[in-house]
């Protein structure tokens, strides 16, 4: 071997090495684990009690995500936000800061990004605030985060969301509902808006087409509203980025016994607890095993019951009944309606194929096109409200 | 390349002339190096880091639900939730023998003279502090830590085995 | 070589062509000189030797195991590639795709169940396979190497086998491998990190699905590949299948053989360097024993391809294989029994899972492995049994170890450990069980028949026809005699 090789060799071999230590270094020093120490550190200090400073020196470092269920999102932001859920860091600085209480809308349910928007898969902070290509939905800063209220609460006032009812006061005072529809309300001159915040997320263009239609619509024949304020125009955009797809799972209702096959919504190894608890009591003396005749643990309820729950939001029945505060005041209030008396499994079946010939006055549409176990099912879905 | 005999050594004159050896020893080492270290790498690889199955704590509902004197089964948690005079304590009801889920405590009968759970895989037989009263199982049933989640409501830790007297008062 | 080519009709035409010539240099062999020619030009072929040795023929000496085990692998593998274009492996998809398979794809149940089966008759042949080569002696030098590969390959046949249970996702499947990883993970100290690393996680979820999908169908089988290519190359450089020494000619068969063959002209090597050591070819110590592969082994091996594909269809025809409910971790079903291979494990596991899951595995792997180093005796290669005093050993040891075992079972049922003092620790039942009595016992009759004996390969046959016994009987136990709560049943 001549020296030329001899050399090549000993470089490449130096090189190689140099590079797998630079891989190693780089999969070791995670962004994440910084915030995380930082954090630790915090917690040390404000550590009281002795179960307090055991939790601290068991703390590692890894990975935190929350799966929200009935979606495939994965929340990680709290991976370096560890206190959001946590009182005692109400002073502390941001990234760590404690998340105001927003009642009924517990983390280990909602998530983050459901409201905040952002990349809930992303490990590093501006990937995971999402303002990079290819994420089409980057964490939303100052009124804008009212809008995601909307995407569920499609009536009313929201509390904490002025802007929200703001812009949708002024949707019907200035004139949109001439030409657009939203939810079957509205003209047809223009496109229906029922979904345009799923469609259209970017804020500046709803500006920009507010301002001028034919900038950002060429051929479009709405008329500029450039002469509102902009304060107004806003308000409109926070509710146009709030017209979006409503996440069922996130419905209220009672939990099921659950039967259901092991398909995995993911769920994950994270300090947030699940949310719904199958009890199967025994009590000493009285030994009660549920036998298979009781009708909550019918195999695959569960998976009806999320059925019935996609099946009430793809037809429109939020637009005019409310269940837990999330939908419209046309109709009744459906948050409790299991509990109401002579109202069985047949009556529902029977409101649903001919709601005015069951309830007099009624002005709700028949569901004429939905097959009997699908009507079986939502019936199922009303009596379980309790 | 043909070898075509020994080599010229190193003229010994040229005495800052880096060694043939010291070459190739770099060369290997750094050999060795790129290619066991990603091999150990990927060994590193294959265990995740992150999960997606139930979470590790979780929390199980009030206090009050929990009838004092109960054992209450959990299935999908694969746990029992024990109210004593004394306070709460989180069994688990994974069968020590083989991780199926053994069955529910039901009252003495035959041969046993306490409450017992029985593992449908193969007959192991626990009672409520977790004890192995017969069966394959090699080793006790393990407690959880209970403790109070900011909510007011039970929270149930499967990371954290606990000894069965530890007791969680309310 | 006589062919067609240059000759005036369209397949004369063709073939007298560049590109065909190009690719079949030869014509087709006519001569046996011809035929043995292409036997090593022929890229596929040249995995057999040119000439063979009538004893390997025999259909009562090999029974064909390892050839079947081989035509099996290669059914396995062409069913697999077609399966995995309708397969989804996913927790939420791959019972629907198996359903699919079965009810919506054009033959889907057919290539489905010939999977299956193949899958289950390969775990049977190739043990069958591994005891043929036992006794027969053939893992004496210098096949010690080879039988220390068949073993591992015995081994990847069983994990294999082990992740395609566990792929459909049916309650069978999913509580089988709860079983099988809970079994792995005894081990002390490494026992659970091997667990994790099986399941991707702590449960049996869609990290373990997909690991035992990658296992099953790509890193599993390039590893039986590459062993069996080894295993195979073994044979060609060990001199070909075992065969008993006897004066030249005394036990060849010529199996209606004619013609004497023609030396052709010799080879030379005149760019091979000189290098010391026995000569590599086959066959060099007897050649004028040995016949031509090609016709005498090539066709009865096409013949025999066609047997055990007859097999494989008839069985897929008409038997499916099974498909239960949808996996339910909720609802472990009762009893929850492993591949029937394991269930004599598992009858072992429920006595104790430490000696049942890991010591008798263990010393059983170690234990095959190492026949080849302790027994060195030179005579009876190549013959069933050894001699007839091996025949004797084998059915005593066979017939002696199963009652041997029913009465340990018997007894432990009744006055086991557990049963007498329900306080006893652990360690007490770890020591008076089943699992350890048998294997107490089946050492010291071993010990004892190789003492009397004198004989190395006597006490040989005794262990490994005990082990055989017992397996035996222990799968057959844990099979029909073990019902819900893996209390006793009978089966009829």
């Amino acid at each position: 071997m001549t020296r030329r090789w001899l050399w090549a060799f000993a470089i490449l071999g130096l090189l190689n090495a140099m590079f797998f230590f630079i891989a190693l270094w780089r999969d070791y020093d995670r962004e994440w684990k910084r915030y995380q120490k930082a954090f630790f550190a915090l917690e040390g200090r404000k550590a009281r009690t002795a179960r307090e400073e055991e939790a601290v020196r068991g703390r590692r470092y890894e990975l935190v995500q929350i799966p929200v269920p009935g979606t495939s999102r994965m929340d990680r932001c709290i991976t370096c936000h560890m206190g959001v859920e946590d009182p005692r860091f109400a002073d502390a600085p941001e990234p760590f800061r404690t998340h105001p209480e927003i009642p009924k809308h517990p983390f280990e349910k909602f998530g983050c990004t459901v409201c905040h928007w952002g990349q809930d898969m992303a490990t590093t902070t501006r990937d995971a605030h999402g303002r990079v290509p290819f994420w089409d939905e980057p964490l939303l800063e100052g009124e804008y985060r009212q809008s995601p209220c909307g995407a569920c609460h499609l009536g009313g006032d929201v509390a904490g969301a002025p802007v929200l009812a703001q812009g949708r006061q002024l949707y019907q005072q200035r004139g949109c509902l001439a030409c657009h529809r939203i939810r079957g309300l509205g003209g047809i001159v223009g496109p229906d808006l029922t979904l345009v915040g799923g469609r259209r997320r970017d804020t500046e263009w709803h500006l920009h087409h507010f301002r001028d239609p034919q900038a950002t619509s060429p051929g479009s024949t709405m008329p500029p509203f450039k002469h509102l304020p902009e304060a107004e125009l806003k308000a409109l955009t926070v509710y146009m980025l709030s017209l979006r797809e409503m996440p069922s799972a996130l419905l209220a209702s009672t939990p099921v016994a659950a039967s259901a096959p092991a398909v995995s919504t993911l769920t994950s190894r994270a300090a947030v607890p699940s949310p719904a608890v199958t009890k199967v009591t025994t009590t000493a003396p009285a030994a009660s095993s549920p036998g298979p005749a009781d009708p909550a643990r019918v195999p695959g309820a569960a998976a009806r019951l999320s059925r019935a729950k996609a099946l009430y939001t793809q037809k429109g029945c939020p637009a005019c009944h409310t269940i837990g505060g999330v939908g419209g005041k046309v109709g009744p209030d459906l948050t409790a309606e299991g509990t109401k008396t002579g109202r069985d499994l047949e009556w529902h079946v029977k409101h649903f194929r001919n709601p005015a010939a069951v309830v007099s006055g009624s002005i709700m549409p028949p569901l004429a096109d939905l097959a009997e176990d699908d009507l079986k099912v939502l019936a199922e879905y009303m009596l379980s409200l309790r | 390349m043909p070898n075509a005999g020994p080599q010229p050594e190193t003229p010994p004159s040229e005495g800052s002339r880096i060694s043939r050896r010291l070459l190739l020893g770099t060369g290997w080492c750094g050999f060795l190096i790129s290619t066991l270290g990603p091999a150990l790498a990927n060994v590193r690889y294959l265990f995740p880091n992150v999960v997606y199955e139930g979470p590790t704590q979780f929390k199980v509902g009030r206090a009050e639900e929990y009838p004092a004197g109960s054992a209450t089964f959990l299935e999908e948690q694969r746990l029992f939730i024990l109210h004593d005079p004394e306070g709460f304590r989180a069994l688990s009801a994974v069968c020590t023998h083989l991780r199926c889920t053994t069955g529910p405590f039901v009252p003495p009968a035959g041969q046993w003279k306490e409450p017992y759970s029985r593992c449908p895989c193969h007959g192991s037989i626990f009672a409520k502090d977790g004890r192995v009263l017969q069966g394959p199982a090699p080793r006790p049933l393990d407690f959880y830590r209970v403790s109070l989640a900011p909510d007011g409501r039970l929270l149930v830790d499967t990371a954290a085995i606990v000894g069965k007297d530890d007791i969680f008062k309310v | 070589m006589a062919d067609d080519r240059g000759t005036s009709t369209l397949a004369g035409r063709i073939m007298g062509t560049r590109v065909w010539q190009s690719v079949f240099r030869h014509g087709y062999p006519e001569t046996d000189l011809d035929r043995m020619s292409t036997m090593f030009t022929n890229f596929f072929l040249h995995l057999l030797p040119a000439k063979v040795h009538p004893n390997c023929l025999r259909l009562t000496y090999t029974w064909a195991l390892g050839m079947v085990g081989l035509y099996l692998t290669i059914i396995l593998f062409v069913t697999g590639f077609l399966l995995m274009f309708f397969y989804i492996p996913s927790t939420g998809w791959a019972y629907q795709s198996m359903k699919d398979l079965q009810f919506a794809v054009s033959f889907g149940l057919l290539l489905r169940n010939m999977h299956r089966w193949s899958a289950h008759g390969m775990v049977a042949l190739v043990f069958l396979h591994m005891c043929r080569v036992f006794y027969t002696g053939s893992y004496r030098a210098p096949r010690e190497f080879n039988w220390v590969l068949g073993v591992l390959l015995w081994g990847l046949t069983l994990f294999l086998s082990f992740t395609g249970y566990l792929l459909p996702w049916d309650q069978l499947a999913f509580w089988a491998i709860t079983v099988g990883t809970s079994i792995a993970s005894y081990p002390p100290w490494i026992g659970e990190t091997i667990r994790v690393l099986m399941l991707g996680g702590h449960t049996v979820g869609q990290g373990a699905l997909l690991r035992f999908y990658v296992l099953h169908v790509a890193v599993l089988p390039a590893v039986l590949g590459l062993l069996l290519a080894i295993h195979f190359w073994r044979i060609r450089k060990d001199g070909g299948l075992s065969r008993p020494a006897g004066a030249p000619g005394e036990l060849a068969v010529t199996a209606g053989h004619e013609r004497p063959f023609a030396r052709g002209p010799l080879k030379t090597y005149a760019l091979m360097e000189l290098v010391g050591g026995t000569s590599p070819m086959v066959g060099a110590q007897a050649p004028e024993e040995e016949i031509p592969s090609w016709p005498h082994l090539v066709f009865p091996l096409v013949v025999l391809f066609e047997v055990v594909l007859a097999v494989v269809m008839v069985l897929g025809v008409f038997f499916n294989a099974p498909l239960e409910e949808l996996a339910n971790f909720t609802h472990p079903p009762n009893p929850a029994k492993a591949p029937w291979y394991f269930l004599g494990l598992q009858e072992l596991v429920s006595y104790s899972a430490l000696v049942g899951g890991v010591v008798v595995p263990g010393l059983l792997i170690l234990g095959l492995m190492s026949i080849p180093y302790v027994d060195r005796e030179a005579e009876g290669e190549g013959i069933w049994f050894t001699s007839p005093r091996g025949k004797r050993v084998a059915l005593w040891s066979i017939l002696a170890t199963a009652p041997f075992t029913v009465l340990l079972i018997l007894l432990n049922a009744y006055m086991g450990v557990r049963r007498l003092f329900t306080e006893a620790p652990q360690a007490l039942a770890d020591l008076l069980n089943p699992a350890t009595l048998l294997l107490v016992g089946i050492a010291a009759f071993s010990i004892l028949v190789g003492w009397r004996t004198g004989s190395r390969r006597l006490a040989a046959i005794a262990l490994f026809s005990c082990f055989l016994s017992a397996y035996v009987v222990l799968m057959v136990i844990g099979t029909f005699f073990r019902g819900p709560n893996w209390d006793w049943i009978w089966p009829w």
